[in-house]
């Protein structure tokens, strides 16, 4: 296992991209650097180690009945998935999956609906056989988890 | 020579006509190629070399035709021409398909058609062996390069870096297995070949060429095949234990239980850096032999071309770490390997300063293979400077898979391997097609090429500097790449027209278009005695050579040689005829009876083809029977077609010398063969016993202490029973020459079954011990080399055997003993190889 250590020295968003060939969508392996502040930093993590402020909505409902905290967790729900990524502060992140699309609702939604688009190869499977409505209000409650 | 000398022997005279034209006739009966559907079965070294040629030209169109795929996909950012998966076959075949069934064996082709030429040989010493590779290759190439067409070509890389590829999740389907056993099937034929252009370039010499008088092309060759021969086997070695790994689990790069992917890596670039010369020196052959004759004058330093070409040769096996800088190797590692990466610069450059000089103090003819040449010195040393800069640790871990890096390698292999080859293409044409290629289409596609490739690959660098990444099917509009990106694609449209320029002119009907005179470029090598168009038989008669360009300082050179009033200028027997020569001085040892045509190497390539290619898709009931039919149809071979007894023991070949027919031991070039197969074999051993002790190395405790290992008793055995062969092979041997035939007859019979013994024996330690391959690394390894030194026992076995029945068939007396020279040299390696394996097995953790 080898580690890269980074020692910033400006504050600002560097890019980064996956360098070694790692699998069908090796291009779309991009990733961000953000450099803020101490105080910001210091604050920025004990944010996110807090769970889910959940609002109510029939979102959480629907994501529990559809399977998705089968691979997803979300931290303060029942949702408790390992296999991919943890969604508990997902309306935080600047993107989603892993740097293709800014993280707004409708890129949520179209996402669920079908991930493959987005990134040729993913395990996830498409959820785009699920009425509009739902995945909307999915996508909604997913969008507001800050 | 002189009249007067020729007339003193008691030869025919060769002063006479009507003798020389009825020579002339047996010469070209014996040499000609068959006709109709039987010409497939030729293997003179003309046809064979022509066929390689032009399936590996094929081959490049192919795996070019991909790169303009590539192109179009990358020419806008988020392009949608080619879908993820696909692309990442095409990348992966592009560059598979250029390194291994274009770059490599062009050298095999080309050289299996200009060596025996330029060396005034008829033929390559084993011809039957040079078209049992060319099928080997024609098979593997089509099946590997075919599986694009049915979506299932290999998917991640040349390189095939594991876990992504050992992991069934990440790549599903045969991708991995295709590329594994089709390319270790043609590592076969490139070793092949290897053994052919040695024993070619250091046995089968005109008398008088010692090897300070050999032309420059065939340095090279000696030097590249001997490369071929110590870096194919660690490939293969780590070919076997991937295969092994993807179809039976045993865990040799698994870290959880405790395998390594960083030894698949060492073992690839083990092979992988040195392929980059392997691929480089044989085109700068062609070029130390085009610069003297458009100089016109001999080549300046000839042996510091020598020795630059040897040095690189050496150096580039200390150098494949530099392709590994980012694994978080420890930094005296990288240290060493980035200081032997830039000292290879020093040969490399004394080769170029060398073609400078000579041109220099030369007058230089300017023309397309000139043109060529010098593209290609000019994109060379560029590839060269941007390689001197990522050979520094600190600046590839910046560059280090980026575009830079893809920019710098296609200016080493185009610049270093393209051009020369296309020079080699338009000097070399006239033998082949007894006429010049065009000049004007020439220098047309010289120009399209040269600043299409330009356009393409400079503004990759700059890519690669803003961060874009390789292997990549697209990428984002933010990155800013998109304008430079669109300029390669238009370059690499320009560039693969000037290819198209030039396939015309080698294609295009030439009408009534005259001959070529004969030597048209007046160059001083023996290449250019080829008539316009040229004869079957090669050279008229085998001439004494005194100097480096005896055509231009041999006095009445040509002439001699046209009146055969060399050697070998008869074929009485009707039989094809070369001669072998000392190592060192070139003086005749044996005329060479050398095989015709034949459908064996092919019908024997087509059963070990389909042994490799049953096993991908694990049918393994065909598999077995193509094995056995594989193994039949190559005793087969042997059989009928080697160690003939000659129906004379010597034979009068010309100006009064008599040299026999049949040689056995290191006078004879069978037995070269073997040594230096089993040098190749030894080496692959020696991959696999790296292995062993690369997990010793990075483990606290290999073997594990709670692991059981094979024992001690059962290899105890082994080595016993081993040693037996070995002992009753060398005695086989040596009672044979003796006269005392029937006690070697019985040390065959017991040394073959003593042989099947130790290799049960071997297996059984381990068997009986319960060592579960699939584990932990520690038994797969213990498992691997108990079965590959097997392997060697089984085989040994049997060719005691087969001496045995030679012996009994009255193919093999005590005179014409060839076969058991060469199995008890066999048996030297063998004996070797469970030696070692022993030791390293059972009492190798004794001493822990």
């Amino acid at each position: 296992m080898n580690r890269l250590i980074l020692e910033p020295t400006e504050v600002g968003v560097i890019n980064g991209a996956c360098a070694e060939f790692c699998g069908t969508a090796h291009a779309q392996m991009g990733f961000r650097v953000v450099v803020v502040p101490e105080t910001e930093f210091t604050e920025y993590v004990r944010a996110q180690a807090q769970p889910a402020a959940v609002p109510e909505s029939e979102g959480l409902d629907l994501f529990i009945r559809n399977g998705c905290a089968a691979c997803h967790a979300i931290r303060g729900t029942p949702a408790d998935g390992v296999v991919g990524p943890d969604l508990t502060h997902l309306a935080s992140r600047r993107t989603i999956g892993a740097g293709i699309v800014p993280t707004t609702v409708e890129n949520i939604a179209d996402f669920v609906a079908s991930p493959d688009h987005f990134k040729p190869g993913i395990e996830m499977p498409a959820f785009g056989m699920l009425p509009k409505d739902e995945i909307a209000q999915i996508a909604a409650w997913l969008g507001s988890l800050e | 020579m002189t009249e007067r000398e020729n007339t003193a022997a008691d030869g025919p005279d060769q002063e006479d006509e009507e003798v020389r034209r009825g020579q002339e006739e047996r010469l070209r009966k014996v040499w000609a190629a068959p006709k109709g559907w039987r010409y497939w079965s030729a293997v003179n070294n003309t046809e064979v070399g022509i066929w390689y040629t032009a399936a590996a030209f094929g081959f490049m169109l192919f795996a070019g035709v991909l790169a303009l795929t590539m192109r179009v996909q990358l020419a806008v950012p988020e392009n949608d021409f080619l879908t993820a998966t696909f692309y990442n076959q095409v990348y992966t075949l592009h560059g598979t398909v250029m390194m291994f069934l274009f770059a490599v064996p062009i050298f095999e082709a080309v050289a299996i058609i200009l060596l025996p030429e330029m060396l005034g040989a008829r033929d390559l010493p084993f011809p039957r062996l040079s078209a049992f590779g060319f099928w080997c290759f024609r098979i593997g190439g089509v099946f590997v390069a075919g599986s694009i067409f049915f979506d299932a070509a290999p998917n991640a890389g040349w390189f095939m870096y594991p876990p992504l590829t050992t992991d069934e999740r990440y790549t599903p389907g045969y991708g991995p297995d295709i590329w594994l056993l089709g390319l270790s099937f043609i590592e076969i034929a490139s070793l092949a070949a290897a053994v052919e252009l040695i024993v070619g370039t250091l046995k089968c010499r005109p008398p008088g060429m010692r090897l300070n008088l050999m032309p420059l092309y065939a340095w090279y060759v000696l030097v590249v095949a001997g490369m071929i021969l110590f870096a194919f086997p660690p490939l293969i070695a780590g070919d076997i234990l991937f295969e092994l790994e993807r179809m039976f689990d045993w865990p040799f790069f698994d870290p959880s239980r405790g395998g390594d992917p960083v030894l698949w890596q060492h073992l690839f670039w083990i092979f992988g850096h040195p392929e980059v010369y392997i691929v480089f020196l044989p085109a700068i052959a062609l070029v130390a032999m085009i610069v003297p004759t458009f100089a016109q004058r001999p080549i300046l330093g000839y042996s510091w071309i020598v020795l630059a070409a040897v040095g690189t040769g050496f150096i580039s096996f200390g150098l494949w770490v530099h392709h590994m800088y980012t694994t978080g190797l420890p930094a005296i590692s990288l240290g060493f390997f980035s200081a032997a990466s830039e000292a290879v610069a020093i040969p490399t450059g004394v080769q170029i300063f060398v073609f400078l000089a000579t041109l220099l103090t030369g007058r230089v003819i300017f023309s397309v293979p000139m043109l060529f040449v010098a593209g290609a010195l000019a994109t060379f040393v560029i590839g060269g400077l941007t390689g001197v800069m990522v050979a520094l640790a600190p600046f590839d871990w910046q560059a280090h898979d980026t575009y830079f890096v893809v920019a710098h390698l296609h200016y080493v292999l185009i610049g270093g391997m393209l051009f020369p080859l296309m020079a080699g293409v338009y000097y070399y044409w006239p033998i082949i097609g007894a006429r010049k290629l065009s000049d004007r289409l020439g220098r047309i596609a010289f120009w399209l090429m040269f600043v299409g490739f330009n356009v393409a690959f400079l503004p990759m660098h700059w890519a690669g500097l803003m961060g874009m990444p390789r292997r990549v099917w697209t990428y984002p509009e933010a990155l800013g790449v998109g304008i430079s990106n669109l300029v390669s694609s238009v370059g690499a449209f320009v560039f693969a027209s000037g290819v198209m320029v030039i396939v015309w002119d080698v294609l295009r009907p030439r009408g009534r278009e005259p001959y070529a005179k004969r030597n048209p470029w007046n160059a001083g090598t023996l290449e250019w005695l080829a008539r316009m168009p040229a004869e079957s038989w090669g050279v008229r008669s085998v001439p004494v050579i005194s100097s480096r360009y005896p055509l231009w300082e041999q006095p009445n050179f040509v002439d001699d040689v046209d009146k055969g009033r060399f050697y070998l200028p008869d074929a009485e027997e009707m039989k094809r005829e070369t001669l072998v020569t000392t190592v060192l001085d070139g003086k005749p040892l044996l005329c060479l009876r050398v095989p015709g045509p034949s459908f064996m190497p092919m019908i024997a390539a087509i059963m070990t083809g389909a042994v490799f290619i049953f096993a991908t898709f694990h049918w393994w009931t065909l598999t077995i029977t193509a094995m056995v039919l594989s193994i039949a149809s190559i005793i087969i071979w042997l059989w009928r077609g080697t160690a003939q007894i000659p129906e004379k023991a010597e034979k009068d070949v010309g100006l009064g010398l008599k040299l026999p027919l049949y040689k056995s031991g290191p006078d004879s070039i069978g037995w070269w063969a073997m040594f230096i197969t089993m040098t190749g074999d030894a080496t692959a051993f020696v991959g696999l016993i790296f292995g062993y002790f690369y997990f010793f190395t990075i483990h606290a405790d290999f073997p594990p202490p709670t692991a059981v290992g094979p024992g001690v008793f059962w290899p105890s055995i082994a080595l016993l029973l081993f040693a037996s062969a070995w002992t009753a092979a060398l005695f086989a041997r040596i009672l044979n020459r003796a006269g005392r035939v029937g006690p070697a007859r019985g040390l065959m019979a017991a040394g073959s079954v003593a042989s099947l013994a130790a290799s049960a024996t071997l297996l059984w330690g381990p068997f009986t011990n319960g060592l579960d391959p699939s584990a932990h690394v520690y038994p797969a390894t213990v498992w691997v080399l108990a079965i590959w030194t097997a392997v060697h026992g089984g085989v040994g076995g049997l060719m005691l055997g087969y001496c045995l029945a030679r012996s009994y068939a009255d193919r093999m007396t005590h005179e014409y003993d060839i076969d058991i020279s060469n199995v008890a040299l066999y048996w030297h390696f063998a004996g070797g190889t469970a030696l070692v394996t022993v030791a390293t097995l059972a009492y190798f953790p004794m001493l822990m």
